[in-house]
């Protein structure tokens, strides 16, 4: 199968002027691959070509969020810090209270 | 400077065509290399350069945050570097556009003390300019993700080419979806028709992948944006709907400028 990908390769390198003057379908490499990967390769059937190479044939590929994650970690961090914060006033306002009943 | 390094490099968007000569010989040296492309013909063609190619793809889960996936991703990544590797991540188009994990896991890997950097690759971006006959430097062109173009008040101008990215996935806040439907591009509709008439032209673009396909040029009415067919590749471009204007007060300042001068 590596020759189907060889075969690939090469049609991503062959330049519009090859194309015009020669097929690719007679490309003597194509001619001993399996006639059902030739048909493939000449009628871009991609479906077909993933069944014969047993690629994976759902793949995701976006790889940029919509919202900056380095910036909603920060504003978390920032919102904890805050809470936290608010807690150890708390926990030093009911101490004080504490202090002042006991006095 | 610690042992093991990072190399985030392009593989260009067309099997075959478009991967530099650097890119490809630092895929055929690492030590491990870390694939994300657009098809899975794209992949084995990565495995054919390198005995240890791992895909990045089974971190993709529907119904799991991608943000958690782009994590995971950056931490396989650096746990190779970590462990003393010359280690390459292969991705599909340029690897520093709208592209979050690469960038991510260089800066972290660089604030690490390892060595990291990235090879530039032809990206969707590139193709489009060349598919469509478009010249960003002729009306001035404006670039978002599609979501973040909804959840931000992005200022338009209308005088420029916009293209928004990742189109099929518009307006998914929770990141876990594949696709979004008709009610997510009705609602991005109407952000777009505040700058544009609903009759303008717009273009629906995917670049090729492989050699044997056709780059998808669709114009279609911008009203019938909610009805149309997309993909995760699938590129929204919307050429200027208005001339230019010309700003009056600062041309005649520079007249001014330029008769003192």
């Amino acid at each position: 199968m590596t020759s189907i990908i060889n075969i690939l390769e090469k049609m991503g390198q062959t330049t519009a002027f090859e194309k015009e003057r020669k097929k690719l379908s007679l490309d003597s490499e194509m001619l001993e691959l399996p006639l059902e990967v030739q048909q493939a390769l000449n009628h871009g059937n991609v479906e077909q070509l993933n069944q014969i190479l047993q690629v994976r044939a759902q793949v995701v590929c976006g790889l940029h969020p919509a919202e900056d994650p380095d910036q909603e970690d920060k504003e978390k961090d920032d919102e904890e810090d805050e809470d936290n914060k608010h807690q150890k006033l708390a926990q030093l306002k009911s101490a004080g209270d504490k202090l002042r009943h006991a006095g | 400077m610690q042992h093991g390094r990072l190399v985030c490099v392009g593989t260009g968007m067309t099997l075959g065509a478009h991967i530099s000569p650097l890119s490809r010989r630092y895929i055929e040296q690492a030590d491990v290399v870390f694939v994300l492309v657009a098809d899975g013909i794209s992949e084995q063609w990565i495995e054919s350069m390198n005995a240890d190619v791992r895909s990045l793809q089974p971190f993709y889960q529907e119904g799991k945050s991608r943000l958690q996936s782009y994590k995971e991703m950056v931490k396989v990544m650096l746990a190779e570097v970590q462990a003393g590797k010359n280690v390459v991540g292969a991705f599909y188009g340029h690897p520093g556009v709208f592209a979050w994990v690469p960038h991510k896991a260089i800066a972290i890997a660089r604030e690490q003390g390892y060595q990291a950097h990235m090879e530039p690759g032809i990206s969707a971006e590139d193709c489009l300019y060349a598919d469509l006959g478009i010249d960003p430097g002729t009306y001035g062109c404006q670039h978002y993700e599609a979501s973040q173009f909804m959840f931000y008040q992005c200022t338009i101008n209308p005088s420029a080419y916009l293209v928004l990215w990742q189109i099929g996935v518009a307006g998914d806040k929770s990141l876990t979806r594949f696709s979004t439907g008709i009610s997510y591009r009705k609602l991005l509709l109407e952000a777009l028709q505040v700058h544009y008439p609903l009759d303008h032209s717009v273009i629906l673009y995917e670049a090729i992948g492989l050699p044997l396909q056709k780059a998808r040029i669709d114009c279609v009415l911008l009203k019938d944006l909610p009805v149309s067919e997309f993909s995760l590749k699938t590129t929204l471009v919307i050429p200027p709907a208005l001339s230019m204007q010309p700003n009056r007060e600062m041309l005649k300042r520079l007249a001014m400028l330029n008769e003192q001068n």
